[in-house]
């Protein structure tokens, strides 16, 4: 009996010791638990900047390299953005340390939302002009989202290869030469008449999401930068994941959330938050006391306000996000991200040459999964039809178009507007979706 | 004006009665009844589902609503597109006293208001176990997990016993957009590749099983039942639901709130993984699947169910089955044959077994020390 005593405190001594000190550096006391680690202050902002070095390998400092990458941060001006501005500008200062140059320079974009979204621009501008005084290493720059109508049709002008089935504008030539100001109004009027031809919150969300991502990739192919930052914690992607699954949007799902090239750029995205929590960015930020630099508060990050909508009015991201924030559900985010960056596209590269892209979104286009299935069932006219996919670019083969052939128009109820027939050859299913009853719609950007 | 307004925008005469959920359309009762069998005849016929005249083939009958309206449709459409099928109820007794039973009772008038022949299959006889017995060992946390094993196991097993080999079940647009995403959630890849076919055949199973009914909401289904007077069972089962669909269902609720076309456009998105796992070009996480277990130090695991795995021999009745793979040939789970009841698998034993064995066992010692239980609490 004795003995038992004995080794049982043993046994305790230490574990109560450790329990008072941080588990990695045993010298500080632990102020989180952190995947059932507690971990001191320093240690968990050596843990976040670890997760976030994996990511930094084509970045490091490189004895014979010549020139200067340039990178584009992505800011949205919230934690996750800061976090990855304050980590970002913490990893060039110590390349200058150690090698006395960077790899690196960075340019910081934020897109203006508050013409079509509401909110206060003024509050944005004094957080920019805080983290411009703060990250002297970068450089900043606030583009409003309707400049989308601008940029790319300049861009369009400058560099333009031979563009397939994308819209092209009539007005690019007008809006280039008319005075800043006025080009300004009239694409924000482009924005807004684009926009509210939508049926939904939800799609017009959509649809800004899709345009953001654009014209931060335009913005990056003019200022030639070689990669794209985004700041998507684990949480976000899952609730991405998960959003573009239920708008239909499923076939490009490994384009979606996984780093590399978009198909129709040379822009490499990444994602250096991706395995890290929404809460671990928050207490990073909270740590490294940098709530001043972002538009939120911690109460609001916390308690996330209640959209003040109708039910019906909050948007499938806004529903998705509320999901994953939700203490029940946040460790099945892991899982959500895993498997979808598991799903691989063996035939993607043929995809692509067979289908082309979706003129909204950009992405591969999707086939009609039966199409597939259907090639040794003979269902008169369904076959042909779908295979008329391959032809990208508006012949709109008539065949059958909208008739009763049509499986997305009679399973899916997902009938050409009158006069886009051939829209199902150049728009996908989620992108249709989204812009059901739109009608024809003046889209700025094309994939190039 | 309000005169336009009422009227069914399908054949512009009646009033409508019924908005639709997939695109808002507001139709009257008579098309809505055409445009829902239509839709079940389109589904039928783009996969192909029934693709030998003269064939038997099974519908899954709870008595719920699912089932009630996949046989009244099917016999709708059998008789005027001329499919040239035989149908055969074939229900499940899970033995849950006040649900199965009642459930019971009104799958056998729907035997008789379809003409149709019916087999019921227990669990009582299968496993020796009813549900019942299960929820009072296993309690009613987890007892799904039984249910769903055995029921699976058991409609093959009705099928064969009525010399079918091709099973129709009642799983509508909501179960399949809520099992895409319940995949999501617990990360089941090779699940998620497969849960939104219309038309299944698993490599544990010689069995076909279709899925008519996949394009059509639930909400629809309920009003089609209602339309045409159905005679269905609608009481939940009284074990507690599946916690975890659960949490899928009631997000799934809340999107089909914002885009009533939600729902569709999961099971389209399921689709299109599908696509991509069962191509031509294998996924390449199920290639490591395979090759995991050799290349890592597991392989005292995996060697004896290689030995049964070649071993087909010992139950002479399901060698022929084991070809009996999907037509693209895609899929490289191992088949072999369960070491206890001689049911297919992909483990030694298979599932079913492995959750009896631990019934029974679990039943021994509690029988054998009950007094001693008794008198220690």
């Amino acid at each position: 009996m004795e003995f038992e005593v004995t080794m049982a405190d043993i046994a305790r001594l230490p574990r109560a010791a450790a329990q008072n000190l941080c588990k990695r550096c045993k010298l500080n006391p632990p102020e989180i638990t952190m995947r059932h680690e507690a971990l001191c202050r320093d240690c968990f902002i050596i843990y976040i900047r670890t997760k976030f070095t994996r990511h930094m390998e084509p970045y490091r400092v490189k004895k014979h390299s010549q020139t200067t990458k340039k990178l584009l941060l992505a800011t949205s001006l919230g934690v996750s953005s800061t976090a990855l501005l304050d980590i970002l500008h913490w990893h060039r200062a110590l390349q200058v340390e150690r090698a006395r140059r960077s790899e690196y320079d960075v340019y910081v974009v934020h897109i203006d939302q508050t013409a079509v979204l509401g909110g206060d621009s003024e509050v944005e501008d004094q957080c920019l002009e805080r983290l411009r005084g703060k990250y002297t290493q970068f450089e900043f720059c606030k583009v409003p989202l309707e400049e989308i109508y601008n940029l790319s049709g300049s861009l369009a002008v400058e560099e333009m290869v031979a563009s397939t089935g994308g819209i092209t504008l009539d007005s690019t030539s007008t809006s280039t030469t008319s005075s800043s100001s006025a080009a300004t109004s009239t694409s924000l009027t482009k924005l807004r008449s684009l926009l509210a031809s939508l049926n939904s919150r939800a799609s017009q969300m959509d649809l800004i999401n899709i345009l953001r991502t654009r014209l931060i990739i335009e913005i990056a192919k003019q200022r030639s930068c070689e990669a794209i930052f985004f700041a998507d914690s684990m949480t976000k992607m899952a609730a991405m994941v998960l959003a573009e699954v239920t708008k239909g949007r499923g076939h490009a799902l490994p384009w979606l959330i996984s780093d590399g090239p978009t198909p129709y750029g040379t822009q490499t995205l990444v994602r250096p938050f991706r395995e890290l929590s929404k809460s671990e960015i928050t207490s990073f930020i909270t740590f490294s006391s940098l709530w001043e630099y972002t538009t939120t508060t911690l109460e609001a990050t916390k308690n996330p306000p209640k959209p003040p909508l109708k039910a019906k009015n909050q948007t499938i991201d806004e529903v998705m996000e509320k999901f994953f924030d939700d203490f029940a559900n946040t460790h099945l985010s892991t899982n959500v991200v895993k498997t979808a960056a598991k799903l691989e596209f063996a035939d993607d590269r043929d995809r692509v040459f067979r289908l082309g892209l979706c003129e909204i979104c950009g992405l591969p286009m999707d086939e009609d999964p039966r199409v597939r299935k259907l090639k040794n069932v003979k269902v008169e006219g369904e076959v042909v039809v779908g295979e008329a996919g391959s032809s990208n670019g508006g012949s709109g083969s008539s065949n059958g178009g909208s008739g009763v052939n049509d499986a997305d128009a009679r399973i899916y109820c997902l009938e050409p507007p009158v006069g886009e027939e051939g829209l199902k050859q150049r728009r996908c299913y989620g992108c249709r979706r989204s812009t059901l009853g739109a009608g024809r719609i003046d889209w700025p950007v094309n994939n190039r | 004006m309000t005169n336009n307004m009422h009227r069914c925008a399908v054949c512009q005469t009646n009033r409508a009665q019924v908005i639709r959920p997939k695109n808002g359309q507001k139709i009257c009762k008579s098309c809505f009844l055409e445009v829902f069998e239509l839709e079940v005849h389109t589904t039928i016929v783009e996969n192909n589902i029934f693709p030998t005249r003269g064939e038997r083939v099974a519908i899954g009958a709870s008595g719920g609503k699912d089932s009630t309206v996949l046989a009244a449709t099917l016999k709708t459409l059998n008789e005027r597109y001329d499919y040239g099928v035989e149908f055969v109820l074939l229900s499940i007794d899970e033995g849950i006293h006040g649900y199965r039973d009642d459930s019971l009772e009104t799958v056998k008038r729907n035997a008789i208001q379809y003409e149709m022949e019916l087999c019921i299959v227990g669990y009582d006889s299968l496993y020796g176990w009813t549900m019942d017995k299960v929820v009072e060992k296993v309690g009613r946390k987890g007892n799904c997990t039984y249910c769903g094993v055995f029921r699976r196991q058991a409609l093959d097993r009705g099928a064969k016993q009525l010399n079918i080999s091709h099973i129709l079940t009642g799983h509508n647009a909501d179960d399949i957009a809520e099992t895409v995403l319940m995949n999501f959630l617990r990360g089941d890849l090779p699940r998620l590749g497969r849960c939104a076919e219309v038309m299944t055949a698993s490599p544990t199973s010689t069995m076909r099983r279709s899925k008519p009914l996949k394009y059509a909401y639930e909400k629809e289904i309920v009003l089609y039942a209602h339309y045409r007077e159905l005679d269905y069972f609608s009481t939940e089962c009284v074990y507690s639901p599946e916690a975890f669909r659960g949490n899928a269902r009631s997000l799934l609720k809340e999107l089909e709130k914002i885009r009533p076309s939600s729902v569709l456009d999961i099971v389209r998105s399921g689709e299109q993984l599908v696509h991509d796992t069962t191509g031509p070009i294998r996924l390449s996480c199920e290639e490591t699947k395979d090759l995991r277990p050799v290349g890592s130090g597991q392989i005292g695991d995996i060697r004896p169910m290689g030995v049964k795995r070649h071993s087909p021999v010992t139950v002479p009745q399901t060698a022929q089955e084991i070809p009996h793979q999907p037509a693209d040939g895609s899929r490289v789970q191992a088949i072999g044959v369960c070491g206890k009841c001689g049911y297919m698998s992909s483990q030694p034993i298979c599932k079913a077994c492995v959750l009896v064995e631990s019934l029974n066992r679990s039943n021994a010692p509690v029988e054998v020390s009950f007094a001693g239980d008794q008198a220690l609490h």
